[in-house]
C-alpha cells in the first residue's frame, strides 16, 4: 500500500516531518492504529499537496515551489490537489500547473473539475491527472443506512458503484489519461468489483465528503449582512484554517451513527469516520486492491 | 431571452406556453422503471410525484400541446452520474422520448451518459445540466467536444464570469441562467446525497453547530475579555448562526414559500439581472420547481414574463431594478440580498 500525506496549505508543510502531529488527535490515533494494524509500520511515501474544496484556498506558486521542494528532499512522490474552479480559480490553476511541469514533468494532479482536466491535456499533458473524488459521484449519504430501509442485494451494488466504471467513462478517461480515481469510504461501503472498472484507485481517510459548495459559511462570519452567504471575487482570510463546526440534528432526523460524525470546515460538509468503520473499509480496501490511501489530517 | 419553464402535465404545458413560457422542462418517473430499479434510484433528481410526468403517453401528449403553442420541450436526465447498468435503459427510454414523443432536448450532467447517448443518437441535442457544474471556460471546452448545444450555468455564477465563459465558448453553444425560486446552499453539482433519503440534507434538518477551534490556531482578539464566546469582530457565531437560518428561510425556503402582495413567489431571484443576463449572451432564463403547485408556476411564468417585457420595452438596468422590487412588493427582502441570484 502507497501511504500519502495529505498537506492542505503552504503552512502545513511542517506536517511532512512530523506526520500524526506533535499532540495525536483522537482521529489521527485511530487512523493509526487502524492503519498499522493491518499493514504494519507505515511510512509516507508521497505528498498531496493543496485541497479540493475552494479556489480561495489554492497555494502561492511559491508555496507550491517549498511544497516540492520538501517532497523532493524528504524523498516523497509529489502530487497537487486541485478544487473546481470559476474562471478566477482557473487562471490560478493554469499558472501552478505550468510551474509544476516545469519542476516536475510528469507530477500528479488531482483533478475535481472537468475544466482543470481540459486544461492538463490542452496545456500541460507530461503532467499525471488523477480523477479526484469530487468527480467520482457516488453517493456519500449518511442518511442512507440510517433512515430508510436499508439497501440490499442489486439495489445495494447500484449504489456502490459509479458512472465511472462504465466504458463510456473508461473511454472518455483513457481519452484524457487519466489512470487513476480516487475514492471515499461511502456509507454503504465500497464496490467489490472495483478491480472491474480498470483503473488504479486511491481512498481518503478519515473524512469522506457530502457536499461542499461556493458559499461558505465561515468565511461570511463577521461581514455585514449584505456581504454574507454569497460567492465573491478576490480573497478570503481563511477561518476555515482554525474551525471545526460540529453538527447535530436536534429533532432527530438524521440520526446518529456509530460509524461518523458530521462535522463542516469551511465551505464543506464532511463525515468522519470512526475506528471500527475504518478498520472494516480497510480490510475491503486491501481485498479489493486499492493501491493508495490518503490521510488527511484536515481535508481543508 | 426564452422562459424555461417547469411543467408535469399537459394541463401545466397547455397553461405555461399560453403564459409566455417558450420552452418547458420535465422530468420523467415511469412505473416500469420504478419496479425495475427501485423507488430510490431516480432518473432525475426529484422522484416520483409531482416533480415528474408518469409515463411516455403523457410525455407525447404534453409535447404536442406544447409544440402547438409553438414551446419546445426538454427532458431532464441530471443525475450528476449513473450507475453503468442504467445506461441501456436510459438510451430506451430516451429513444422513446425523443422519437416516439419528440421531445427536443435532453437535460444531462453524467458525461459518460452523454457521450453514451450521443453514440447510440448522433442527433440528440444534449444540454448540459447545472449538476455538471460547468463554472469555467475549459469545462464549456470539455463538454463543446461531445457535440452539446446548451450550457446550463449553475447557481450564483457571477455575470462577469458568465460573460468571460460566454465570449470564450464560441458561438454555437447556448446559455442558460437560473432566474427564480430554490437557491440551494451548496454547489448542486458537488453534493453527494440524494433527496430520496429525506430531502435537502444541507438544510432539512436545522442543523445546529458548534464552532470548535483547533489546537495551535487561537488569536487574541476572538474572546472579549472576560467571555468565552468565540467572536469575529463584533459577531458571535451564533448571531451569525441565526442570520444564517434567515438566508436560508428567505433564500433557499423561499420566503417560507410565501407569496407576495401581488401574488408573485418569492425566494431566489435574478430579475435584476436581466439586461446584464442579455448582454452578456444568456438566452433561456430558468424558472425552478417541477414539484411546485401549478398556481406558483403561473405566477413565475408571469412575473418573468412581465420583467422581460420591461426590460425589452428598452428600460434600463436601474428602472428593471426598480420595477422588479415595486412588483415583488418585499423591498425588505429585495434590500437583504438574501433572495439575489446574482448580487
Amino acid at each position: 500500500m502507497e501511504w500519502a500525506l495529505s498537506i492542505p496549505r503552504g503552512e502545513a508543510l511542517a506536517w511532512a516531518e512530523e506526520p500524526w502531529g506533535i499532540n495525536e488527535t483522537d482521529t489521527m490515533r485511530d487512523v493509526r492504529e487502524v492503519c498499522e494494524g493491518q499493514l504494519g509500520p507505515m511510512k509516507f511515501t508521497r505528498m498531496y499537496f493543496g485541497q479540493e474544496f475552494c479556489e480561495k484556498a489554492l497555494p502561492s506558486q511559491k508555496e507550491l515551489d517549498q511544497a516540492v521542494a520538501l517532497a523532493e528532499r524528504l524523498g516523497m512522490n509529489f502530487t497537487l490537489v486541485t478544487p473546481y474552479v470559476t474562471e478566477e480559480g482557473l487562471q490560478v490553476v493554469k499558472r501552478l500547473l505550468k510551474q509544476l511541469m516545469h519542476r516536475q514533468p510528469m507530477a500528479e494532479v488531482v483533478v475535481n473539475d472537468w475544466g482543470v482536466l481540459q486544461i492538463i491535456a490542452e496545456d500541460c499533458p507530461t503532467l499525471t491527472p488523477v480523477l479526484g473524488r469530487l468527480l467520482n459521484k457516488i453517493l456519500r449519504d449518511p442518511r442512507m443506512f440510517t433512515q430508510r430501509k436499508k439497501p440490499e442485494g442489486a439495489a445495494l451494488e447500484r449504489f456502490r458503484t459509479s458512472s465511472v466504471a462504465g466504458a463510456p467513462m473508461q473511454d472518455l478517461l483513457t481519452q484524457y489519461k487519466v489512470r487513476r480515481v480516487e475514492l471515499d469510504l461511502p456509507p454503504q461501503g465500497l464496490d467489490h468489483h472495483l478491480p472491474d472498472w480498470g483503473y488504479r484507485s486511491s481512498l481518503y481517510f478519515p473524512y469522506g465528503v457530502i457536499m461542499t459548495g461556493r458559499i461558505c459559511l465561515l468565511h461570511s462570519w463577521g461581514l455585514e449582512g449584505d456581504q454574507k452567504f454569497k460567492v465573491f471575487s478576490g480573497g478570503c482570510d481563511r477561518k476555515c484554517r482554525f474551525y471545526w463546526l460540529e453538527m447535530s440534528d436536534p429533532s432527530h432526523q438524521v440520526k446518529n451513527s456509530n460509524d461518523w460524525d458530521i462535522l463542516q470546515k469551511g465551505n464543506t460538509i464532511f463525515y468522519r469516520e470512526h475506528q471500527a468503520f475504518l478498520k472494516a473499509g480497510l480490510e475491503t480496501a486491501i481485498r479489493i486492491g486499492v493501491t493508495r490511501v490518503v490521510i488527511q489530517r484536515e481535508p481543508i | 431571452m426564452k422562459i424555461l419553464a417547469p411543467v408535469n402535465s399537459v394541463k401545466e404545458a397547455k397553461i405555461l406556453s399560453k403564459l409566455g413560457a417558450e420552452e418547458l422542462y420535465c422530468g420523467l418517473s415511469e412505473r416500469a422503471w420504478r419496479k425495475s430499479h427501485g423507488q430510490d434510484f431516480w432518473i432525475s433528481r426529484r422522484g416520483p410525484g409531482n416533480a415528474n410526468v408518469e409515463s411516455l403517453k403523457e410525455l407525447h401528449k404534453l409535447v404536442v400541446v406544447a409544440h402547438k403553442a409553438g414551446s419546445q420541450v426538454f427532458l431532464t436526465l441530471n443525475q450528476p452520474g449513473y450507475a453503468p447498468e442504467l445506461y441501456e435503459d436510459i438510451l430506451t427510454t430516451v429513444r422513446q422520448a425523443q422519437e416516439y414523443c419528440g421531445v427536443d432536448a435532453f437535460i444531462v450532467a453524467d458525461p459518460g451518459l452523454i457521450r453514451f447517448l450521443k453514440e447510440g443518437l448522433p442527433d440528440l441535442v444534449i444540454h448540459v445540466s447545472s449538476l455538471a457544474a460547468v463554472l469555467n471556460s475549459a469545462t464549456v471546452s470539455f463538454f463543446s467536444q461531445m457535440g452539446v448545444k446548451r450550457i446550463i450555468f449553475p447557481r450564483y455564477v457571477e455575470l462577469e464570469t458568465m460573460r468571460s465563459i460566454i465570449d470564450q465558448g464560441g458561438d454555437q453553444i447556448e446559455y442558460e441562467a437560473f432566474m427564480l425560486n430554490d437557491g440551494c446552499v451548496f454547489e448542486e453539482g458537488y453534493c453527494h446525497v440524494s433527496h430520496a433519503f429525506g430531502g435537502a440534507f444541507c438544510h432539512s434538518p436545522p442543523w445546529d453547530y458548534k464552532p470548535i477551534k483547533i489546537q495551535g490556531t487561537e488569536r487574541d482578539d476572538e474572546h472579549l475579555p472576560g467571555e468565552g464566546v468565540l467572536r469575529v469582530g463584533k459577531e458571535t457565531f451564533q448571531e451569525h448562526l441565526d442570520e444564517y437560518r434567515r438566508w436560508i428561510y428567505i433564500g433557499i425556503h423561499n420566503a417560507g414559500g410565501r407569496l407576495g402582495p401581488r401574488g408573485y413567489p418569492l425566494g431566489m431571484c435574478g430579475l435584476c439581472a436581466l439586461n446584464q443576463l442579455k448582454e452578456v449572451g444568456v438566452m433561456s432564463l430558468k424558472i425552478v420547481g417541477r414539484e411546485a403547485p401549478l398556481k406558483k408556476k403561473i405566477a413565475s411564468v408571469k412575473l418573468v414574463k412581465e420583467m422581460l417585457d420591461y426590460m425589452e420595452a428598452g428600460h434600463s438596468q436601474e428602472d428593471v431594478r426598480a420595477q422588479a422590487k415595486l412588483i415583488k412588493g418585499v423591498t425588505d427582502l429585495c434590500e437583504s440580498g438574501y433572495m439575489c441570484y446574482y448580487r
